[in-house]
């Protein structure tokens, strides 16, 4: 009667998310464009200033020279960098999901938070270099201690922002459930969960960069000699520094894969989240 | 729907009700022994200045807020049992939707909850209906605007059709053109849908035309200490209709209670 027919900003739902490849396209380029350029820029930069100063191949290799040695052997560089990424993902999860189920716990007990949150920061300023070792006698020679020490580094932003995101729910739609008697299973399954999206999303991009060190610290450590840590800390000591460079690119590009594929599970996830629509307005 | 045909059954039964914040003796005295009853069907408003305890009250009557004394009894029980048995439908200020559901699943959110109490018929498409809302079903909350976003929070609160609508100024943070247009629709969707069962609201609001409009009852309740003031039974026809509100006995309403209001904050600028 009143304002039934006029709906805020469009006439029509907001449109389903299709992948349409043209517009995709046209839509990614102006954020491709310009770190490639950037990229294009400070290796030539780099090449120029090699030349000039002429330095020694064993102390700063040529940009051009460390490409050549990962299109040399691209195996290699694929076989290691799938490792690392599988020691990441895997840490990852098992951290993120651990802290997950205790920040569960935390964000309903404050007593719980109080007795907990202590050791968990504890665990966090221990330097990771330091326990690395200890891992590897206690978790054996083979993958574990890696994914054990990737999940050590990464649970701590999770647990945060779980904890803060559990507990960030609107108090009155609380109210609203607390009047019909929702148990809190269903107060956790309707509302707490879906509330800490958000946080959830935003620790997991931190935690995944961490646990990509968490691996590649594990990798120097680990006596099984595989992943882009291990070909890093071999190459260091051959003195071959376009080889340790190659390593960090693949690296680098790791990480960004890992980041993007997360934003982009984010926005699919989180299309009614503040942050969505003032990126679509 | 006036007190007369209901008599014999209290909706709500409220004696010696007193909240009071932080510490025992030197807390904020909210709310200060309010006395109250509500027979079944009636439409009671609660108007007072900010601060005075009304949405206090409110949170009491609904089992929400522990008393400091007293004790609340909606339908002969406890606020407790009111609510696992899903007697109750409470509005907001804010709609306060859950922003990743749909309209319809925003209004059947009170069917999915607590199934152990009965079951109920899932009439979410003839509440929308009744909002006019229905071809909204699947718009997420964010895409209507505020006054639609109420109208969703109006059909949630009556999905598992309460006895009781407790609503915290419902109408406060629209505009005022959609505002006044609300007013006559929330009575006709409260018609409508007390037919089947009758609902006993208690409404809680900052303006006087809004209480006198639509109540059968006003209660004028004074800041700190929250106490109930004044009792004013509205004996105006029902159906309400937009024209009474230019009548001289409505206007004679409005006089009185913002007389006692008047009253209420010279006293406090006095004191």
């Amino acid at each position: 009667m009143t304002d039934r027919s006029e709906p805020r900003e469009t006439d029509r739902r907001s449109p389903p998310l299709r992948l349409d490849w043209g517009q995709w396209g046209r839509a990614t380029l102006p954020y491709v464009l310009p770190p490639l350029v950037a990229l294009v820029a400070v290796g030539a930069v780099w090449e120029l200033y090699i030349e000039i100063s002429n330095e020694s191949k064993f102390v700063l290799p040529r940009a051009s020279s460390s490409f050549d040695a990962l299109f040399s052997d691209p195996g290699r560089y694929a076989e290691n960098g799938l490792s690392t990424l599988w020691v990441s993902l895997a840490g990852l999860a098992l951290g993120s999901g651990v802290a997950f189920v205790f920040a569960i716990f935390m964000a309903h007990s404050q007593n719980l938070e109080r007795a907990l949150l202590p050791v968990a920061i504890m665990v966090k300023v221990t330097p990771i270099v330091a326990l690395a070792p200890l891992f590897v006698i206690w978790f054996g020679f083979g993958w574990q201690p890696k994914v054990a020490i990737a999940a050590l580094i990464a649970y701590f932003p999770v647990l945060i922002n779980a904890i803060a995101g559990l507990r960030d729910v609107d108090p009155r739609t609380l109210d609203f459930l607390r009047s019909l008697h929702a148990s809190p299973l269903e107060v956790f399954r309707l509302l707490r969960a879906p509330s800490a999206l958000p946080f959830l999303f935003a620790a997991l991009k931190i935690s995944a960069t961490l646990a990509l060190i968490g691996a590649v610290v594990a990798e120097f450590f680990s006596p099984q000699q595989s992943g882009l840590g291990a070909i890093i800390n071999i190459e260091q000591r051959n003195v071959q520094l376009d080889e340790v460079f190659a390593a960090i690119f693949v690296l680098t590009l790791i990480g960004v894969m890992m980041n993007t594929a997360i934003v982009i599970v984010e926005r699919l996830t989180l299309s009614w989240h503040r942050t969505s629509i003032s990126v679509r307005q | 729907m006036t007190l007369g045909s209901y008599v014999a059954t209290q909706a709500i039964a409220a004696q010696g009700v007193s909240v009071r914040y932080g510490d025992a003796q030197t807390g904020l005295l909210a709310v200060d022994d309010v006395s109250l009853l509500v027979a079944a069907g009636e439409w009671v408003s609660i108007v007072g200045p900010s601060g005075c305890g009304k949405s206090t009250l409110l949170r009491a009557i609904a089992g929400l807020q522990p008393l400091t004394a007293g004790r609340v009894e909606i339908l002969g029980a406890s606020p407790q049992a009111a609510q696992a048995g899903k007697r109750l439908g409470l509005v907001f200020q804010e709609p306060a939707l859950l922003p990743w559901r749909d309209v319809e699943a925003n209004v059947r959110l009170p069917l999915i909850v607590n199934k152990s109490s009965e079951p109920g018929v899932d009439r979410t498409a003839e509440l929308l209906g009744m909002v006019g809302l229905e071809a909204f079903a699947h718009y997420r909350p964010h895409e209507l605007s505020g006054g639609m976003q109420q109208r969703v929070a109006l059909a949630r609160a009556l999905a598992h059709d309460p006895d009781l609508l407790l609503m915290d100024e419902p109408l406060a943070s629209l505009d005022e053109i959609t505002r006044e247009q609300m007013r006559y629709e929330l009575l006709r969707i409260w018609e409508q849908a007390s037919v089947q069962r009758p609902k006993t609201v208690i409404f809680v609001t900052h303006s006087v035309a809004e209480a006198v409009a639509l109540s059968d009852r006003v209660l004028v309740m004074s800041a700190r200490p929250g106490v109930i003031k004044a009792s004013v039974s509205i004996d105006l026809p029902r159906p309400r209709r937009p024209e009474h509100e230019r009548d001289a006995v409505f206007l004679d309403y409005l006089d009185s209670i913002r007389g006692q209001l008047r009253d209420e904050t010279a006293e406090e600028a006095g004191a």
